[in-house]
């Protein structure tokens, strides 16, 4: 495939309505590794577990419209976080594969003058960045974060269910841990990496949710891990603004950083923080940036 | 944990476990063998009334309205850890949704669920990006050098909600027609 390739970018309605900065961060390294984007009149992707829950079949409609949008320019997506990746990635593949479904989308698309053909991939940004080369990222680092340890997450919709996803291992992914390392920081081992953080279940109950949470903010913690590098918008803001809820609930104090991969790579690549807007993060940098030699 | 179902033969749904899996992504229902290592490896194993093995053993036993009321379906995070680890590939989160979406036809859905519809009516994104809000996002991404939200069009957004049948979760408002 061609190196210019341009894609239509989803960032989302949680990261472009609520967190911007980290598509500002995003929108940043593409621009700095040369990652062509162009936008277009998406809608709500819709998520995969609150929208799907309600109905299957409109799920399906809204998801083929956003698809068949970026199918009229021939253009690939590019996702910025993993639910919007996974609607995409699973609506297309169910319609691919399915022609019952297909045949009554279909006919709610004709009325609304789309048309889904199954023409176009839909990517991940991680996968987008690693398919660059993790040597030519190194390229661009000015800043070497040495000594730094941090704990990756993925999160689930990133790479499960992997017959569809096709992302990377399915329970023990290495393409987020590869780019973390290319920046000089070291991703830690600990136990429970391919724990989900608990969002998904925090619509229904608070409780189980800020369990699961506690449950990954220690076992990262042991095992040495001063940060959180996370790709998911719903996991990154479980993570950042539930700190305090999860403490309580399990007899803890967490202080812990959480930052967007694009984030990381932003700073590595020289980006002053006060250009990504870091000061809207919950859980505060500030030290982390000291030691990092990031004023 | 849950209580002990007692049940006669006759009162038990025999077409339910056919209501699933005729929809192709359920179909793997009917394989299931019981062997519990979707439980074992789910997130959220110790905060559901029923496990997902026993989800699927109720569907098979044609338990339908103790599967559709349980805290089960909705107390899940969709982390698809159960569909991975199945040995007889059976995507228990895809059937997890069917569940979720026969659930809400009968009206047991956490509103949590079903006022995610009416925002996406209203606007278009689950995140809203209305009249109100508009200004305010606006301006945190013309500061951070960010492009303009393209809007979607609003008129095919209702009319495939309506059309799925969802517009009866919906309040509308007189001014959205």
């Amino acid at each position: 495939m061609a190196k210019v390739e341009e894609y239509k970018m989803f960032q989302g309605c949680t990261i472009g309505n609520r967190i911007p900065f980290i598509e500002a961060s995003a929108r940043k390294v593409f621009d700095t590794l040369g990652i062509k984007t162009t936008d277009a009149p998406f809608a709500c992707c819709p998520d995969p577990v609150g929208f799907n829950a309600v109905d299957h079949t409109s799920w399906l409609a809204m998801g083929a419209r956003n698809l068949a949008i970026a199918e009229e320019e021939g253009k690939n997506i590019v996702s910025l976080c993993n639910g919007c990746f996974q609607t995409l990635k699973a609506v297309n593949h169910e319609l691919q594969h399915d022609d019952h479904e297909k045949e009554k989308i279909d006919e709610i698309l004709k009325s609304v003058k789309k048309e889904f053909k199954g023409s176009i991939n839909v990517k991940h940004f991680v996968e987008v960045l690693h398919d660059l080369g993790v040597e030519k990222i190194k390229e661009h680092v000015k800043h070497e974060f040495s000594g730094l340890k941090v704990a990756c997450h993925t999160g689930c919709h990133y790479n499960r269910p992997s017959e569809i996803m096709q992302t990377d291992d399915p329970m023990e992914p290495v393409k987020l841990r590869e780019l973390v390392a290319a920046t000089g920081a070291t991703p830690v081992d600990y136990t429970e990496e391919m724990l989900c953080c608990g969002a998904g279940v925090g619509n229904a109950e608070e409780e189980p949710s800020m369990q699961v949470l506690a449950n990954k903010f220690n076992s990262a913690i042991n095992a040495g891990a001063e940060a959180f590098i996370v790709i998911c918008p719903a996991c990154f803001q479980q993570m950042d603004t539930n700190q305090k809820k999860a403490g309580t609930q399990s007899n803890n104090t967490f202080d812990i950083p959480i930052l967007y991969l694009t984030e990381l790579f932003a700073l590595a690549f020289g980006y002053p923080p006060d250009e990504l807007g870091l000061k809207f993060h919950r859980a505060r940098l500030t030290s982390f940036l000291e030691k990092y030699g990031l004023k | 944990m849950s209580e002990m179902i007692k049940k006669n033969a006759n009162d038990l749904n025999l077409n339910f476990r056919y209501e699933i899996a005729k929809k192709v992504g359920a179909k793997s229902l009917l394989k299931c063998i019981q062997c519990g290592v979707c439980s074992s490896g789910c997130t959220v194993t110790e905060y559901v009334d029923l496990q997902p093995h026993r989800v699927v053993a109720s569907c098979l036993l044609g338990l339908k309205e103790e599967v559709l009321s349980s805290n089960a379906i909705w107390t899940c995070s969709l982390c698809h850890r159960c569909t991975e680890r199945c040995p007889k590939n059976v995507d228990y989160s895809f059937i997890l949704a069917l569940l979720r979406n026969m659930a809400a036809k009968e009206g047991k859905i956490p509103k949590e669920y079903s006022s995610t519809v009416e925002v996406i009516y209203d606007n278009g994104f689950v995140v809203p990006y209305t009249e109100g809000m508009k200004k305010n996002i606006d301006r945190r991404r013309e500061r951070m050098g960010l492009p303009e939200i393209v809007p979607p069009n609003l008129d095919d957004i209702r009319f495939i909600i309506d059309e799925t049948g969802l517009g009866d979760l919906i309040i509308k408002k007189e001014d959205d027609k």
